[in-house]
Order: C-alpha cells, then sequence, then structure tokens
C-alpha cells in the first residue's frame, strides 16, 4: 500500500484518501483514512494496532518484577515514566511509601525524561512543519540526557532502573557534576529554540488556530497533560495528587487558553523550563539525604544486598527466590497516575495474592489524546492534519500496547 | 492534595449516587462504588453532572476477568473530578457463563463521556463485552477477522493460531503445521 494514496473518488467530488501506516509524519504506524472535499478534511478516521504487542496479557503472564521491562518499551520516548507509573501502582497495593532519597532520584529523572520526551516531540514536530534544523539541535541535547541514563542505568534507552521499592542503584559517582554540566547549558538551549521557533512567522502562520479545540469537548474526550493545559484547565497530576513528594517542589503549571496548536507548543516548551527548574531542586534534596536508602529495607518486597549475598545462605536463597518467583503483593486492586509528559499515565493493577497480576490496565495518554483527532482536524485543511499529529505528540507504541 | 478528605468524598459520591450505589467502600485510597450495570449510564450521568461530584473526566475504562469467580467479568470505570481533583471508581459485576464466543452485554457510555468511545472499543476487541448503543463496534487493535478474545483468561497465552503472512487468520492452520512440525 502506498503511503498516501487516493482509496475511491466519488460523483459528488469528494474523495477518499489513505494517509500511512508508513508515513513520515504520522510518528510511526498510524493510518489515517480521510474524506476529502477539495482540501478541506469532511472526514477523519483512524486506524491504531499495527504495533499492538499485548503487553497486558503479557504482563498477566510474567511476575511483578518481571514486567517493568516490558513498560519501559511501551512509550520508548520516555522510558522512565512508566516504570514510574507502574512501580507507583504496586507500591500503593503494598501500601508502603519508598524512602526520600528514592523518591527524590525518581523525580529527577522523571523530569529529565519529560525533557527528552519534548525534546523529540519538539524536533520532529517543527520538521513535520518544514523546519529541519531544530531537529538536530534538540536531538544534540537529548543526547546529553540520554549520556545520564547511561551513568544511571547501564542502557541509553530502556533502562529498567525504577524498581518496585525505589530504584535499582544509588547515583554512581560523579553523576551530581554531570548534571549540573547539563544544567549549565541547558537555557542556552532553550533560549535558541525560542529565537528560531516561538517567533517564527513560518511556524506562527502554520500552528495559530490549527486544530483547535474548545475546553467542553476536551475535557468530554478526557484529554489529559498539555492538550488539556493549552486550552487553559489548570490540570497537573504532580500538583493534584502528588506522587514522589511533589508536594515539597516549587513548580509551575503553564497553560495557555487558545487550545490550537501554537498554544501546546507554549506549554511544552514552558514545561521543559519547569523541568528544568525541577531537576536542580531535586538535585538538592537529594543531596540532603543519606546515600545508600535509595531502596526499602524490607525483606519481602527487595532483592538483597549483593555483600549480604556473599555473606550467608539465607540471603542466597532469598535473593534466588527474590528472582524467580517474585514477589506477592496483597490482594487487591490500585491505581496510580504519573504525569508523563504526553499526559497522565495510569496503571490500574489488580492482584489476587500470587506473584502474578490478574490484569495491568495501562491508561496512556497517547492513546486517549489521539481518540481526539478527528475533532481537531475534521473541517480544516489536509495540510494541518499533519501539524495536528505532531501537536498530539503521540508515540505508537503506547497508543496499542 | 486538596482540602476534601477521603471519608467526606465517599460521602458525596454515595450521596449522589443514592440507591444505585449497591457498596462503596475505600481500597488503597481511592473511592469504589459498585453499581448494577443495568444503571450504568443513569450512575454515570450522576456522578457528572451532580454539583457535589462533578467527575467530568474518564480517565480510563477496562474490564477485568475474575475467571473463574462468579461474577466472571468486572467493567471498571475510572472517574476524575477536575473541580474536587478526586478521583472515584465505579464498577459493574457482569455476570457471564457463556462460551469463547458469546458476549455479555452492557450499555454504552460513549455519549456521556466521548473518550468512552475508544475504550469501549478496546474493551469489546480483547475482551469480548458488548456494548449496547456503541455507534463504532469495529475492532480497535486486532485485525477485524482475529479469532477470539486475548484478555480473556480461557485464551492460550502463546496464542491460538500463526498467522502466516499473507493469509487471514481465520483459515491458518494450527501453529505446528505452519512451522512445518
Amino acid at each position: 500500500m502506498a503511503d498516501f494514496q487516493v482509496i475511491e473518488r466519488r460523483a459528488d467530488n469528494t474523495m477518499v484518501v489513505n494517509m500511512g501506516p508508513q508515513h513520515p509524519s504520522t510518528h510511526g504506524v498510524l493510518r489515517l483514512v480521510l474524506e476529502l472535499d477539495g482540501e478541506r478534511v469532511i472526514k477523519c478516521i483512524p486506524h491504531i494496532g499495527y504495533l499492538h504487542t499485548a503487553i497486558e496479557k503479557l504482563s498477566e503472564e510474567h511476575n511483578y518484577t518481571k514486567n517493568i521491562t516490558h513498560y519501559c518499551r511501551m512509550d520508548y520516548l520516555a522510558p522512565m515514566n512508566n516504570e514510574l507509573a507502574y512501580c507507583l501502582a504496586v507500591e500503593k497495593l503494598i501500601g508502603e511509601e519508598v524512602p526520600a532519597r528514592a523518591s527524590y532520584i525518581r523525580v529527577v529523572m522523571h523530569e529529565l525524561t519529560r525533557i527528552i520526551s519534548h525534546l523529540v516531540w519538539m524536533g520532529t514536530h517543527v520538521m513535520d512543519l518544514g523546519a529541519a534544523t531544530a531537529l538536530v539541535y534538540a536531538f544534540t541535547q537529548r543526547e546529553k540526557i540520554l549520556d545520564l541514563y547511561e551513568m544511571i542505568g547501564g542502557q541509553r534507552m530502556m533502562t529498567s532502573y525504577i524498581r518496585i521499592g525505589g530504584v535499582k542503584e544509588d547515583l554512581p559517582e560523579g553523576f551530581e557534576e554531570a548534571v549540573a554540566e547539563w544544567h549549565a547549558q541547558f537555557p542556552e538551549f532553550l533560549k535558541l529554540m525560542d529565537t528560531l521557533l516561538t517567533k517564527n512567522p513560518i511556524l506562527m502562520n502554520r500552528t495559530i488556530g490549527i486544530a483547535p479545540l474548545d475546553r467542553a469537548t476536551s475535557i468530554s474526550y478526557g484529554l489529559v497533560g498539555p492538550l488539556l493545559r493549552a486550552v487553559g484547565v489548570e490540570q497537573d497530576v504532580r500538583k493534584d495528587e502528588p506522587y514522589c513528594r511533589y508536594e515539597e517542589f516549587d513548580f509551575d503549571v503553564p497553560t495557555q487558553p487558545e487550545g490550537d496548536v501554537y498554544a501546546r507548543y507554549l506549554v511544552r516548551l514552558e514545561e521543559m523550563r519547569q523541568s528544568h527548574r525541577l531537576v536542580e531542586q531535586g538535585m538538592k534534596k537529594i543531596a540532603e539525604t543519606k546515600p545508600g536508602t535509595h531502596m526499602w529495607e524490607t525483606e519481602h518486597f527487595t532483592p538483597p544486598k549483593r555483600i549480604n549475598i556473599e555473606r550467608d545462605i539465607e540471603n542466597l536463597i532469598h535473593h534466588f527466590k527474590y528472582w524467580t518467583e517474585g514477589i506477592k503483593p496483597p490482594a487487591g486492586e490500585a491505581y496510580a497516575a504519573v504525569e508523563s509528559s504526553k499526559g497522565e499515565l495510569g496503571f490500574y493493577v489488580v492482584s489476587d495474592g500470587s506473584a502474578k497480576p490478574v490484569r495491568v490496565k495501562v491508561r496512556g495518554p497517547s492513546f486517549v489524546n489521539l481518540a481526539a483527532l478527528p475533532a481537531m482536524v475534521e473541517g480544516g485543511l489536509i495540510a494541518d492534519v499533519v501539524a495536528a499529529i505532531g501537536s498530539i505528540d503521540i508515540v505508537l507504541g503506547e497508543v496499542d500496547r | 492534595m486538596s482540602e476534601l478528605t477521603l471519608t467526606h468524598w465517599q460521602e458525596l459520591v454515595h450521596n449522589a449516587l443514592g440507591d444505585t450505589a449497591l457498596s462503596i467502600e475505600c481500597l488503597n485510597g481511592a473511592v469504589v462504588v459498585m453499581v448494577d450495570p443495568e444503571d450504568i449510564r443513569h450512575a454515570a450521568l450522576q456522578l457528572r453532572d451532580n454539583p457535589n461530584t462533578r467527575l467530568d473526566i474518564l480517565s480510563h475504562m477496562t474490564a477485568v476477568d475474575y475467571s473463574p469467580r462468579d461474577p466472571r467479568f468486572e467493567v471498571v470505570y475510572e472517574l476524575f473530578s477536575l473541580q474536587f481533583k478526586q478521583r472515584a471508581r465505579v464498577k459493574c459485576a457482569l455476570p457471564f457463563d457463556g462460551g469463547e464466543y458469546d458476549k455479555p452485554q452492557i450499555d454504552s457510555i460513549h455519549d456521556i463521556y466521548l473518550t468512552a468511545n475508544w475504550h469501549e472499543r478496546e474493551c469489546a476487541d480483547l475482551f469480548g463485552i458488548a456494548f449496547a448503543g456503541h455507534p463504532d463496534p469495529r475492532r480497535i487493535l486486532l485485525p477485524d477477522d482475529w479469532d477470539g478474545h486475548p484478555l480473556r483468561k480461557e485464551y492460550p497465552f502463546d496464542g491460538k493460531r500463526a498467522w502466516k503472512l499473507g493469509s487471514s487468520v481465520a483459515n491458518a492452520g494450527t501453529m505446528e503445521s505452519d512451522l512445518g512440525l
């Protein structure tokens, strides 16, 4: 199937066009069927599922500890957000909070993750609109944060660093300096993007007033995150239902009233500034806590320390049992949500007291936000469909799961 | 955290629903209400429009297969209020003793919350639950000719059939024959 192909020409001069699933500006494998009257879109039907990997079915077959590795592969542009949301849900089931140091490390990684996700969004979104330069700058910055990822988790993307009960390892040596170095040069990049893009007449022409949504429709569609904030609703899971001690942090929730593509752009740009602030606060708070307290001390739900495994047989047995049998949270259900870069990312976990969950439902923001695409583009021009898709910031891995 | 305590919030939700709520409890920091599947539209409207609850966002909805327990399915609606910054989880138990291709039924709420449209399609696709009154009951994640509903507990973890490239699922052979074993 061609990427862009006329499926049907009708007698009344309207036609049906297929777009995707391998069109570069669909950011993955999204397929749209567009009904056109000239250049105007009358109807838009999204087709998803090309990347369905049955992660929810897999989750029921694997145990709680193994499951973490699935979720960073869903939203692969913001891997740690997924791990964090899942771990919070399981910790809610168990009913215990993680130590302060673990919380602060999570906050720092959460905010860095938000920035890398927004960087990819920014680069690809403006490239769709015709500005290829910004992509190179954005990816250069992203590489710098991926270096931090590598320091902390050994990998650049699928780190599985956030674990049930805390984080895998304490901060490595030299991490604070590396973050400080990144922190010092990032504002300059934001300033550069601001001068390159924010008042760029081409970008403004292609985004202002495009793909608008009003407040009531957005709420009914359950939109969350930057899309909801771009219609003037001040909603942020970090403020409304603080997790990871976000109530101790000082940050603003940016909003814009217009509800068009440009408003979404402005909201995300400001979010990067706020995340930048949060990283600094987080690093300060980490420095005040005791090193080595990055994980629960309880035996049941955490693996034994390496040094203890070598010391006695009980810990060795515990080590094997932990990794083969997994942990057994009490029976019940819990829903935990985090403010991911794309909106509310939630995990609904149902446990029957065994080592495998009965059900894990992933509430992916991309899935929910994509459902509003027809409402955004119907009535607009076909050239603006690309701008609308970019402004939703979807990751198909999370839409299809 | 908002000033509303969880007990007070639970009371408000209970008042909004009245007799529609079969049971209401607090589970791991969330208010959980059971309602009869017949009353789901009424309950959703009440919770959305009552000035004391204003649960205007459907965060997500899904189903859980508790097989072999009876009632087997539970449909779960996670609601959030922008005004009160509180959540409520509404659950409907769906009794079901049919076979692999039979479908339990519940009313659709796609017109109360627009987002329910896709969530219900996903639920119907993966669990085989029929949503009465849904305007577009196609499968959403799986191909239209897919055999069965994968998130049901009886659906085998390693799949029912191998899907040969280019062939439709319906007339694919067993996995062994496709692999030439």
